[in-house]
């Protein structure tokens, strides 16, 4: 099969979309498949297929868009700036589409809402579409108008009305939607009214294989003497609640100083985060080491893992740290709670709870063989769960699903 | 793009928009708008009605 993997966020790029698409690349193409990657460029000025050196500028169609789709002319699109800024990077992904030309492909497989409508506008009729949907931007856009009051956006508002009905029409664009947990699924049912049955559900992989290989690799890092490593592996954004971590890890201190925190990532909240370690006297205790080349190797040497994000869908983080046999701090946020079973695997926290947290840290840093026991019991489920190769084959399957499905009509 | 492309008024395209106007001003790469026009769905409009009109 020749296959389109499409986003219409930057490729190539630090992130879980970019990392998912490349490794279903690369096992698609150990299958014998062709597979072609299609996104913005880096610097947000070009369509490009990356792979295969194909790129049209922007500048090339702004212009024109951005003159006769004015004010009178499509009024629904000029209501919000938010409106009219995504519209039309969604029109020039596709007037680029149309310009490489999508006839060749046997299916599109598209990685976000914005990517999904584009395509389903601009494709041959006969050509099967299928979706996936990495997480939630119309509950992400909620939070971000709910918390930023001064941006004037409530319910009432065509902005804030804006991302359902973009992913609705994503979804109806697309023969099938593919969502990794029940989280995200029954918010496109609930907040965009996608029917159930355009829905399928079904987990991420993990590279097992060139997970062991960094894991065994290990890292220069040690532990200091005497301590425990509690590890969490994030971008320091808002969403991934490193800021409730450090809330809780100042509440642990009172407890016992027994742990060193490492925070693995970097992003736009790290010197707020690193003045936050400063307050709560924490800098002897909390260590950034920012973008790390080899994370399994530092879970190698890590005992707890901690994720309290704000929201997120199936990081890999935690499928990592479930391979690493590293218990998870987790807390309800998201598809967290199908990831881990809270006394099986791991211990979930309310989302934004930094004492429950600092309850669960220290009862996994006093009781060994509880935290052993959780450890062993997440990596026997991540072993057999987070599976690259299932993954692979129940993608393979919906792509044949939908091919059958055009071909019948 | 292409110094040596050649140019025409983006007017040429105005069937692929809802509303109509005159933009005489603004001129586009004929190559690049010529083989977007012909992989469009004969369908195709901008804006995207349907997910605006909200």
């Amino acid at each position: 099969m020749k296959i389109l993997l499409a986003t219409h966020w930057l490729i190539p790029h630090v992130g879980g979309v970019w990392n998912f698409m490349e490794q279903l690349k690369n096992r698609l193409e150990q299958l014998g498949h062709e597979v072609d990657l299609l996104g913005n460029s880096p610097d947000y000025k070009k369509i490009h297929i990356v792979n295969r050196g194909k790129e049209l500028a922007k500048e090339a169609l702004l212009p024109m868009l951005e003159s006769k789709l004015n004010s009178q002319t499509a009024p629904g699109l000029n209501q919000h700036y938010a409106i009219r800024h995504y519209e039309l990077e969604r029109y020039c992904m596709e007037l680029a589409a149309a310009y490489f030309g999508l006839q060749q492909y046997d299916i599109i497989h598209t990685q976000d809402s914005f990517s999904t409508r584009s395509l389903g506008r601009v494709k041959p009729g006969r050509t099967p579409l299928v979706s996936h949907v990495h997480g939630s931007v119309a509950r992400e856009m909620m939070d971000h108008f709910r918390n930023n009051p001064s941006k004037g956006v409530d319910e009432r508002s065509p902005a804030w009305r804006y991302f359902p009905a973009l992913e609705y029409h994503a979804a109806m664009s697309s023969d099938l939607t593919i969502a990794a947990n029940h989280w995200s699924k029954n918010i496109l049912m609930t907040d965009c009214g996608v029917p159930d049955h355009r829905i399928t559900v079904f987990q991420y992989g993990l590279d097992a294989a060139a997970f062991q290989a960094k894991y065994n690799a290990g890292t220069p890092l040690r532990r200091p003497p005497g301590k425990k490593v509690i590890i969490c592996p994030a971008r320091l954004v808002y969403v991934k609640g490193v800021h409730v971590l450090l809330d809780s890890l100042a509440v642990l201190k009172q407890m016992r100083s027994d742990w060193v925190c490492w925070i693995v990532g970097d992003g736009g909240m790290r010197e707020q985060l690193e003045e936050q370690t400063v307050r709560a006297s924490l800098q002897h205790d909390v260590f950034f080491l920012g973008e790390h080349n080899n994370v399994p190797g530092l879970l190698a040497q890590a005992d707890i893992f901690a994720h309290t994000c704000i929201q997120d869908n199936q990081p890999f983080s935690v499928m990592e740290a479930q391979m690493a046999g590293l218990p998870s701090v987790v807390s309800t946020a998201g598809g967290l709670p199908e990831m881990v079973t809270h006394g099986y695997t791991g211990l979930i926290a309310p989302v934004g709870d930094a004492v429950s947290t600092a309850k669960q840290l220290s009862l996994l840093l006093e009781r060994e063989d509880y935290r052993k026991f959780l450890g062993q019991n997440a990596k026997a489920f991540a072993q057999d769960h987070w599976s690259m190769d299932l993954m692979v084959q129940r993608t393979l399957n919906v792509y044949y699903g939908a091919i059958a499905q055009k071909s019948s009509v | 793009m292409n110094q040596q492309a050649f140019s025409v008024m983006s007017d040429l395209y105005n069937r692929i928009f809802v509303n109509q106007i005159s933009n005489p001003e603004i001129l586009v790469d004929y190559a690049v708008w010529n083989r977007i026009l012909q992989s469009l769905p004969k369908d195709y409009k901008l804006p995207d009605e349907p997910v605006t009109y909200i």
